[in-house]
């Protein structure tokens, strides 16, 4: 069971604490430190996948001129994010955290993980700060399938038991013509494959996963998780317990997913690729624009993309939409053709950033589908 | 003001659904259904050229939409309209267009640039189809040598119940080649999703689309492109944009046009470097841009994100130029496609 803050000069001991374990000579010595700390309620250790053209750290590197970042360590990718929070009566935040890489996975540095040690408030301003970065630095944005795929796959490849224990989901309220959603929480001791038939059942949207880590002797499962961990959508990750088992297992695993689905966007847009269309197509199982019903819900929607322009060239009875991504100006020509076909081409310029956001607002907000090239064999 | 808009939209329906049926009809003509016959190939507005014999231009350069080469001895020549004037009497031009194709045209994919065997097809949407049919026997009643013997009307139509596809069929005529004609007469169906796959990218042919179509291109696409490396206006709220028409013809081009199919020689280019120069200079005068100084081409684009839709926004700048007196961009044409929205 882990300890709870009791009081607030805990609270200050602990932070002082966490201040001087980030503080650490390198990246080595950091790591084995957060593997070692036992950290108390209402702390977590958090992470968030990023990836950017450089590596991460480069580019937190050059915010810490803004003044609202600063670099802790000279030898270390540590830094401390300072700003005041609340409305009429301001508090002083101070987030200490790290950017650490994942060799294996991305050897380049193109992704890499933002750790720390904090509670929610403050994770959500760091959030936020890291969210101002975009698109310099992009979030590992999980599809519903990559997210439950990582769950089963941990699974197989730690010595532990993985299980889901509980879920988060965005489901659709029953009410005519409404896009309108409820949050659902859920806790199962049920297997991975029944919770999943349940949400393809219901038409959920899972949002985020708990995953509890089971040491395992021999068949045999203790009764106590060595760690606990919640991995939303969003590439972030919460863990309660073995900071080094869900760094290897869990982030590892996201920043190998991300890995891979940013090679896929890479390179796409027509400029980069000498002019050679390399489409993406997102393919639904099941026929899914027959109905013009559905042609125009999903026009409708692109046309409340955030931060875009668009240009309906035609909505019905199959849908051209084009979609300019206003933070970076990637352009995108979105074709929906019966039945069952999403064509994403690629404009002038199009950005690996610009690609995994239109997608997954795709995945989100209309339905979730698989990616593919784009070509007869699709 | 409604109705204006829906007619500006649906010419920039036609010209994309023009491109696709082209584009459709040429792969149906070199395709065999599993890969490109042996010696085929196609061109849009290849530069061909007219015999000593020709009835209308002799030794003249045309420029068919669609050159499609089935083998060395078999091609097809194919002219689509992308909308035809209410006025039917106007229509007499594109008979001797026809007539003029119906040659012994040079400029094929063989050694000595000629073809033993072409026919020459009017692409045209079926709502339109029969009334053309009757004017073309109209024409050959009262004088034969006014249509070529090889001339024929294929009719086409987009479809969509389970799958999206445009369908094909010989109205008029007798294609030389039954490889072809007979499919033509029982119809064929040619999916736009293969025609999508085939030939993502291509935006133009050689006709001059709709302004607001390639304004709609420029501000989506174009502009946003260049923007990120210009500089930003904080008083205006814009980013400065310098581009010349010729920079953006040549990328065109080579992204959507006549630059991302097969060259040669008596490959057309298009879109053309005087439509996008239009374009610039429609811009200017919608105050989204500066005129080049003089003696210089440069235009100074005042690039800003658009709420509205990109379409809706220039079409509506269009109907309001032509309230005030300046002249329409030309969609008084009736046009090809009914309307489906």
């Amino acid at each position: 069971m882990r300890r709870q803050i009791s009081s607030s000069s805990e609270d200050r001991q602990f932070r002082q604490y966490i201040l001087a374990l980030f503080d650490a000579p390198d990246r080595q010595s950091l790591f084995e430190a957060l593997s070692r700390l036992d950290v108390p309620r209402p702390y977590y250790a958090r992470m968030k996948v990023v990836f950017s053209e450089q590596p991460p750290v480069d580019v937190v590197d050059r915010m810490v001129g803004s003044g609202r970042l600063q670099r802790l360590s000279k030898t270390s990718p540590v830094f401390l994010h300072k700003t005041g929070v609340g409305g009429d009566v301001r508090r002083r935040v101070q987030v200490p955290f790290a950017v650490l890489p994942f060799a294996d996975v991305s050897p380049d540095g193109a992704v890499q993980a933002i750790v720390s040690v904090c509670k929610a408030d403050e994770w959500q301003v760091l959030r936020r700060c890291i969210r101002s970065a975009y698109p310099k630095l992009v979030p590992i944005l999980l599809s519903q399938a990559e997210l439950m795929g990582a769950a089963k796959r941990l699974g197989e490849l730690t010595s532990h038991s993985v299980q889901v224990r509980c879920l988060s989901a965005k489901e659709r309220i029953a009410v005519p013509k409404s896009r309108a959603r409820k949050t659902v929480r859920e806790w199962t001791d049920e297997e991975l494959d029944k919770v999943l038939m349940t949400v393809q059942d219901r038409h959920q949207l899972i949002t985020s996963i708990d995953l509890e880590f089971f040491p395992r002797t021999a068949e045999q499962l203790h009764v106590v998780p060595s760690a606990v961990c919640r991995v939303r959508r969003s590439g972030e990750i919460e863990v309660d317990g073995s900071f080094a088992l869900a760094f290897s297992t869990v982030a590892n695993d996201v920043a190998a997913v991300g890995q891979k689905k940013l090679a896929f966007y890479a390179g796409r847009g027509l400029r980069q690729a000498d002019y050679k269309p390399r489409p993406i197509a997102v393919t639904y199982a099941q026929p899914v624009f027959e109905d013009t019903a559905v042609v125009r819900g999903l026009v409708s929607l692109l046309t409340k993309y955030p931060h875009s322009m668009h240009a309906v060239i035609h909505g019905n009875p199959y849908a051209h939409v084009s979609v300019t991504d206003a933070h970076d100006f990637s352009s995108f020509e979105v074709w929906a053709i019966p039945p069952s076909k999403l064509a994403i081409l690629p404009g002038l310029q199009a950005s690996s950033a610009a690609f995994e956001r239109l997608v997954d607002f795709v995945f989100e907000r209309f339905r979730e589908g698989a990616l593919t090239e784009y070509n007869h064999g699709s | 003001m409604e109705a204006d808009i829906t007619s500006i939209r649906n010419g920039v329906e036609d010209y994309t659904q023009t491109v696709q049926a082209i584009l459709g009809f040429a792969a149906f003509v070199v395709h065999d259904g599993a890969a490109q016959r042996r010696g085929a190939a196609f061109g849009l507005g290849r530069r061909m050229t007219t015999s000593e014999q020709n009835a209308i231009a002799a030794v003249a350069t045309v420029t068919p939409d669609l050159v499609a080469q089935v083998s060395a001895t078999y091609g097809v020549v194919a002219e689509a309209k992308k909308s035809l004037p209410a006025d039917e009497s106007h229509w007499h031009r594109y008979v001797e267009q026809l007539r003029k194709y119906d040659d012994a045209l040079l400029g094929w994919w063989t050694s000595d640039e000629s073809i033993p065997r072409a026919d020459v097809v009017l692409l045209i949407h079926h709502s339109r189809s029969r009334a053309f049919k009757r004017l073309l026997e109209q024409a050959r009643a009262s004088d034969p040598a006014s249509v070529g013997l090889n001339t024929c009307i294929v009719e086409f139509i987009h479809s969509a119940e389970t799958a999206s596809y445009y369908s094909f069929r010989l109205e008029y005529g007798q294609m030389t080649e039954a490889l072809v004609g007979d499919r033509l007469t029982d119809g064929v169906s040619v999916p736009m999703d293969r025609v999508l796959a085939s030939y993502p990218n291509i935006k133009y042919y050689d006709s001059e689309p709709p302004l607001e179509l390639l304004l709609t291109s420029l501000w989506s696409d174009v502009l946003p492109s260049l923007a990120g490396s210009s500089e930003y206006d904080e008083d205006l709220h814009v980013h400065k944009v310098h581009v010349t028409a010729a920079a953006i013809t040549d990328e065109l081009q080579r992204a959507y046009g006549s630059g991302a199919l097969a060259r040669d020689p008596r490959s057309a280019e298009f879109p053309r470097q005087v439509w996008v120069r239009r374009a610039l200079e429609r811009l200017v005068e919608y105050g989204l841009a500066s005129a080049p100084p003089k003696g210089s081409d440069v235009f100074e684009v005042h690039f800003r994100h658009f709420r509205k839709d990109i379409l809706q926004r220039f079409a509506e700048l269009a109907l309001k130029r032509k309230s005030s007196g300046k002249q329409p961009s030309g969609y008084e044409e009736t046009p090809l496609f009914p309307v489906t929205t």
